[in-house]
Formats: C-alpha cells, structure tokens, sequence
C-alpha cells in the first residue's frame, strides 16, 4: 500500500531542566523541533501539509502553521487530556491522515517549557490560601466550581492531597508490591539501567550523572514507594516526528542511506469506566488497578500489528515512573502478570545484552521528559541504527505512552 | 462519633471544586453523612456522582447514606506538600466502602486520607471507618482511622 505511513525524520531542541530555557519561548521551540525535523527527513519545509499533537500542547498547529509559511494547511489534530498518555495516538493520527489521503506530510510535535508558564505538580499551589504578613483571620474554606468534568474529576481528589503524579501512580504500584512481592530494589533496577543508556547519548539531561542502585535506594522518598529517582525529570525542550507516505518514504530512505521505518499499527483508549485513571479515579476496577491499564490495548496492538511481543527487538517505555514501566511490561506481555520483578533482575532491559533493550536513549527518567515523544524519536534512531545505545540488527519496535491513565502505542518496523 | 471538631489537615488544602452533579455529594459531607450515589432504576451505584448512570443510563438518583466502614484499598505515604502549612508525609488511602445494608449492588471506593496512624501500621485489607473534619461551616472532609 503505496500511502501506508512512515516515520522518516525526526528532530529536537536542546533538553535542560525545568525552567532553564528562558530566552527563547516555548513557541519558538516547537518551531525549532518542527525544521530540524524536516531537515533530518531532507523535506521541505513546506512539503508539510499537516500537524499533530497531544496533551493539550500549548502551541496550536494554525498558529505554527502560518508560521512556517506552509503552502496549503489541511491537517490538524490534538489528543485530548494532559500528560503522556497521547503521544503514541497523534503519531496514529498522523498516519491516519496520510493513509486516508486527508494530508502527504505530517508533523507531530510537542513543546514543553513548563517554567514559563506553570509545572504540572504545582498546579495546586494556586489554590493555596498563604496568609501572608499580619496575622489575619484566613476566609473560611468553602467550595471551588469546576468548569468542566476534569476539573470536578480532580477536584474530587485534590482536597484529600491528590494532585502529583508521582502519589497518582503509587497508589497501584502499592498493591502490585502487595500482591506479587515487588520491591523497591526492582524500579532501582530499572532506573540504574535507563540511567546507564542516558550515560551514552550527548542529547540526555543526565548524561554526565551516574545512578547506583544504592544511590537510588538512599534518595528521598517522594510519594511511598516511589523515590527521587523513581520519577520522571520535569524538562524544557521540544521534539517532532514527520510521517509520510511509504511512496515518499521510498524516495527520502535512497536519499538519506537509511532503512525506512513502517508505523506498522497503532491502538490506543482505555478500560471500562477508566476516566482519567490514577489521577482521579479510585474506583479502577479491581482486576486491573495493580497493572498499568493497558493490556486490552496491547493485545489489541498485536492483533492488529499481526505481531508478539517476542518479535520485538527494542522497546521505547514510556516512563514517568518507575513502577508504571514494570506493570506495563507485563501489560504488554513480555512477562506474567505479577512478573515484572523476576523480569527485571534478568537484566533484560539492558541495551548490552538484555533480552528486551529498553529506553536506548535514557527515556524520561535520564533523557528528557517530553511527555513521551522523545521515545518515539528514539524509537525511530534505533531502527535508523542511529541511536547512542545500538541494538544490532533491530527490525521491530515497541513505543508506548503513559501508562495508568488512558494510553497509545504504536509498532514500528524497519524494512 | 466524632464530636470533638478534630483537625489534620490546614485550610490551605485545595477545596473542593464541585459542578451540578458532584455537589449533592459533598452537601451530605459538609453534614457529616457519607453517601454514594445510587440509581434507584438498578442500584448501581456510583463515585463521584454523574449526570447518569453508567450502566442503565438512568437518570434518577437517591445519595445512599453509608455506615462509614471500610477497608484499605491502597495508599501511599505523600511526601510532596499540597499545602505550605502540611505536615508531611500525608497518608493518601483509597478506601473501599461498605455498602451494606443499603441497596447498593456495588462497592464503591473513595480517595481519601488515613490519620491518626503511623506509616508502620499501614496494611492493605485493614479495617477503617471514617471521621469527619471540619475545615469551615460549609466544608467537611471524610478522613479515615483504623478501628
């Protein structure tokens, strides 16, 4: 099938730690990612009839479009609700649209400078009511109106001290260990190892910082049982991918000496009565609240893909913490349900010699976060055999977004 | 019965932001009745409440008063303060709720808060039942002790 999706550059701003960037917008990032993309693809610029993005980004594609001087805009797409759980779903997106003929060329993107504007942990801190100076008597506490369902969803929550995501995701990750013995020492493993491939690659906010498993089990608890380093960082940057037909795809891989990379299949949603999962809802249901959400998804990704997860040679995981990368490994049945532990002392994540090299790039927990795009990036470099962290002879990888709230994923194959 | 206006949280917590629906809710708290919302066409009952139900897409509803029993669904011991004036670490808890004695055809769980209770003591299936916090006259926050 001549239009049959495929991702064919991909590009991205400088990575720094939260609220580092400040001379130059967030805007003008995603405009950065969006040209160097185009560069890496070796299109033009305004080859690009179409954009795609996620969680809410800030920086509307109409906007970025004139900006760009695009010809003809005839795409747009956003993936509703905040957080990673979409990225995987604007990539389907966009190979929906080029599939279907709506659009030839696709950008996705992300921008995230949370510094300038607000952090996502600390939207509460609004909500605060400091008395400050003299000493007055504070207004009673009274009832806030919630302007739409998420806020009336949260504000459910929030006034019992439930707004990060690091106590969000905890809460499930507490009955895995409840139930299947895990133990702090196996996410120590996880992040030691995505800590090792971020050692590798000059992109990565911690390339210079190493990670012990000691150093990890001394860091400070943030919310029980997920530690400092149990967490994803809060970066600026911004990242962008350009999908197009596998006609042009063709054309772009004899001109760029590299393999094309095929989007394979796609999936994305959520279980029964999911709402917006850990975040807000303590009425997950019961069979699966101690796992990541997504394995109704991932079977279907599979079925679709006409794949297993043992044809996968290299995953991207997205990882917000931890704990959510191990039950979603299970989620996508490259281990038991109950597992993931046993999985992990295998060193199977390890781009040297593991059985699943995982994160090559050092993922959200070392790379950067940019609610999961970057691991599409990745995703691609390591079939383009690009990546800091090579898996030799990759044909086929996994990508998924956040798991524990309403969830994508995408396969992708070099041929 | 809790009579004596006990305090763990500051007033600097978020308040609750309530629409239409979920604000029936959180008028029998403020009474210190703890409810779920129960389709009277086929006792499903839900949390938080919503403009219909889930299952028979009714849309006629009566707030089930519960018996304040529970039991320990999951928690996490939150070292990262919602409030300035916290003291911290906070027990968030998912409770799963008691129903019976009422029609309810489900259980339904609630988030939550654990006090009065070392982190040691926290274990999963342990019985609860709720306590009242007054954080203004038209505020009242469900919290829950271990019996």
């Amino acid at each position: 099938m001549s239009r049959k999706a495929h991702i064919v550059g991909v590009g991205e701003s400088q990575y720094t730690k939260w609220g580092k960037i400040g001379d130059i917008t967030e805007h003008a990032l995603a405009l950065q990612a969006i040209l160097t993309a185009a560069k890496d693809a070796g299109i033009k610029v305004n080859e690009i009839d179409g954009m795609a993005s996620f969680a809410e980004d800030r920086n509307e594609a109409i906007f970025l479009a004139a900006e760009l001087g695009i010809d003809e805009f005839h795409y747009g797409n956003m993936v509703w609700m905040p957080g990673g759980g979409g990225g995987c779903a604007a990539i389907s997106n966009a190979a929906m649209a080029v599939e279907t003929g709506q659009a030839d060329v696709v950008v996705v993107y992300r921008a995230l400078c949370q510094g300038q504007y607000m952090r996502f942990g600390h939207a509460a801190e609004l909500m605060v009511n400091t008395a400050q100076g003299e000493a007055m008597e504070p207004p009673p506490v009274v009832f806030g109106q919630a302007n739409s369902i998420l806020l009336a969803a949260m504000g459910h929550v929030m006034p019992f001290g439930m707004i990060t995501g690091a106590a969000a995701f905890a809460l499930p990750f507490r009955r895995h260990m409840h139930m299947y013995g895990t133990t702090s020492e196996h996410l120590g493993k996880i992040a030691i190892t995505f800590r090792k491939h971020a050692n590798n690659n000059p992109r990565a906010v911690m390339k210079d910082k190493t990670l012990t498993l000691e150093q990890h089990q001394q860091s400070r608890m943030i919310a029980d049982p997920f530690r400092l380093f149990d967490c994803c960082m809060e970066n600026d940057g911004a990242c962008a991918v350009i999908v197009t037909t596998e006609e042009r795809a063709k054309d772009l891989s004899r001109h760029n000496k590299r393999p094309m990379v095929e989007i394979v299949a796609s999936a994305q949603g959520a279980p029964k009565g999911y709402s917006f999962g850990s975040f807000t809802n303590a009425n997950i249901a019961d069979d699966i609240y101690a796992t990541g959400g997504t394995e109704q998804m991932a079977n279907r990704l599979w079925q679709k893909a006409d794949l297993t997860p043992s044809d996968v040679d290299v995953a991207q995981i997205y990882d917000h913490f931890t704990g959510s990368v191990l039950m979603q490994l299970e989620d996508f049945g490259f281990c038991k349900r109950g597992e993931g532990g046993d999985f992990i002392d295998s060193g199977a994540l390890s781009a040297h010699g593991g059985s699943l090299p995982c994160n090559t790039s050092g993922g959200s927990l070392s790379e950067a976060y940019m609610h999961g795009l970057n691991h599409i990036l990745e995703g691609a470099r390591s079939l383009w055999g690009e990546s800091c962290n090579p898996v030799k002879d990759a044909k086929v990888c996994l990508v998924t977004s956040a798991a524990g709230v309403p969830s994508s994923a995408i396969v992708l194959r070099a041929h | 019965m809790n009579t004596k206006a006990e305090r763990w949280f500051p007033n600097s917590m978020p308040a609750p932001m309530v629409d239409h629906h979920t604000l029936p809710w959180w008028q029998a708290c403020a009474e210190h009745r703890l409810t779920a919302q129960r389709c009277t066409a086929c006792n499903h009952a839900q949390l938080p409440s919503a403009p219909i139900c889930s299952e028979c897409h009714g849309n006629s509803f009566e707030m089930t008063m519960l018996n304040g029993k529970g039991t320990l669904y999951t928690y996490s011991a939150v070292h990262q303060a919602v409030s300035m004036e916290q003291k911290l670490p906070f027990i968030l808890a998912v409770i799963e709720l008691d129903v019976s004695g009422t029609s309810c055809r489900n259980s339904v769980r609630l988030m939550s808060n654990i006090v009065d209770a070392d982190e040691s003591e926290l274990e999963i299936g342990k019985p609860v039942q709720v306590v009242w916090e007054t954080m203004s006259q038209f505020v009242s926050l469900p919290r829950f002790k271990f019996v």
